[in-house]
Parts: C-alpha cells; sequence; structure tokens
C-alpha cells in the first residue's frame, strides 16, 4: 500500500526531546487531517514507548539517537520506532491487573499497557542489536 | 508544549487541586512530590480539577494513582473533575473510568463530600 506522507525523528536520550517529537509528531498528524481519537492515541503510545526506552537504557547504550518514523498509509498510520540497545519486548508479558494496582497504589507496567490498548497491533523484533518496535492505528 | 501547572485552595473542609498542561515523564515527579506533602498533612477531602490537563501518560496517571492510595489509607477520598474530551477519552480506553470517582464540573465534585 503506498505512503501517503512520512515524518523521521532522531530522538536523543532527554525529557527535551521527548516533547519536541511529540510536537512534532502532532503537527505532522493534524497537517494530514487524521482523526482527532487517533491522534491523542498514537500521540500517548508513541511517547510511551520512547518514554520507556529514555527511562530503562543504560548509560552504554546511549550512543546511537533513537529513530522514530511516523507513515501515513491509505487507511493506517505507523509507528516504527528502533534504537540499539539489549532486548526489550514489550509485547511479552501478561496485562496489570488494573483494578488489582489501583487498589493498592501500583502503577508498574501502565506504560506498556497503554501501549497495547491503544493501538491495533504492537510488533516487536530484535535485530543487529537492534529493538524495532512498530506500533500500528488503523483509521 | 504546556509544561505543568498546578495549584491548590481550600473550598470549606475540601482541598481542590488543579492541575493543567502536561502530566508526563518530565513533569509528573514534581507532582508527586507536592502531592504526597498534601498527603503528609493528613487532608482527607480532595478534588483534582482536570479541565485544563492536556496530556496524561503513564506517570502522571501512576501519580494519581499513588495519591489516591495515600489519601485514602488516611481515611479520605479523592475525586477527579472536569477532564476534557481529550483526557477521558483515553480514561475510557484504559478502564480508568471505572477506577475512579470522575464528575463532570467541580462544583459537583465538591458535593461528593
Amino acid at each position: 500500500m503506498p505512503e501517503r506522507a512520512t515524518i523521521t525523528f532522531s530522538v536523543t536520550y532527554d525529557g527535551n526531546a521527548l516533547d519536541r517529537t511529540r510536537s512534532g509528531l502532532l503537527a505532522f498528524l493534524k497537517g494530514n487531517a487524521i482523526d482527532t481519537d487517533a491522534i491523542s492515541e498514537i500521540e500517548l503510545a508513541t511517547y510511551e514507548v520512547l518514554a520507556n526506552i529514555i527511562e530503562h537504557s543504560p548509560a552504554a547504550e546511549r550512543g546511537e539517537e533513537i529513530l522514530c518514523e511516523c507513515a501515513l498509509l491509505q487507511n493506517r498510520v505507523e509507528v516504527r520506532i528502533e534504537h540499539r540497545g539489549s532486548r526489550f519486548d514489550l509485547t511479552e508479558g501478561s496485562f496489570p491487573d488494573l483494578r488489582e494496582h489501583f487498589s493498592k497504589g501500583k502503577s508498574s507496567g501502565l506504560g506498556i499497557y497503554i501501549v497495547r490498548t491503544l493501538m491495533d497491533a504492537v510488533e516487536y523484533a530484535y535485530t543487529g542489536n537492534r529493538n524495532v518496535i512498530r506500533l500500528v492505528k488503523e483509521l | 508544549m504546556s509544561k505543568l501547572q498546578y495549584s491548590l485552595s481550600e473550598k470549606g473542609t475540601v482541598t481542590v487541586i488543579t492541575i493543567g498542561g502536561s502530566m508526563d515523564v518530565e513533569t509528573s515527579p514534581e507532582l508527586h512530590r507536592k502531592l504526597t506533602e498534601v498527603i503528609e498533612k493528613g487532608t482527607k477531602s480532595v478534588v483534582i480539577s482536570m479541565g485544563k490537563l492536556s496530556f496524561i501518560t503513564s506517570a502522571g496517571l501512576g501519580v494519581l494513582i499513588s495519591f489516591n492510595d495515600g489519601v485514602t489509607k488516611n481515611g479520605g477520598k479523592v475525586v477527579l473533575s472536569s477532564m476534557n474530551d481529550k483526557v477521558t477519552k483515553i480514561f475510557k480506553l484504559l478502564g480508568f473510568i471505572n477506577l475512579f470517582e470522575i464528575y463532570e464540573s467541580d462544583q459537583k465534585a465538591l458535593k461528593a463530600f
């Protein structure tokens, strides 16, 4: 399926880069008249993946910037996030029990829960010491 | 991107915490510290007014969960109010709408106490 438009961000390992990327992604999606609800979900899921990488990557693995590419296709948006580092598959594991989390004041695992709940597909591959995450939102 | 803004006020016996901007991984630790102070004061009745909140991430949700837990353990109650459509939809999709006590306006939230 032909791409309508793409945008690529190089994300450094700091919070300002998260804001810049989110801002750029929002402008790109709004500029291409993507549905408002879908924009909110893509915005949050992408943020969660990038924040998770930045928060959990050890210093030794921060030599290269994180690649974040968003592609608009005919009836879906795909976000591809790639970074060099230890293997971390966010498609693994079960969802947290939200009610138990809430009742015990716990918040671990919420980021991954958000990504997997908001996206229609989340795919993961690890190749050549690189984590590749693909998020798909159907339009 | 609008950064986090917050303010505290008292409406009778209820503490109203107004939050705006972004509750994300960068801003949530500051809010967490402030809300911890509120818990340590023994505050029992809290409305969190979220009308100006434009973006909330897992970090922000974690702060709300932790704060709710702290106040509840003190024998108190936290309710949320005035969420805009964007935040409401995210709460619904994630299932948080059923966990927190949520009111459409601050006035209705204040009547919950």
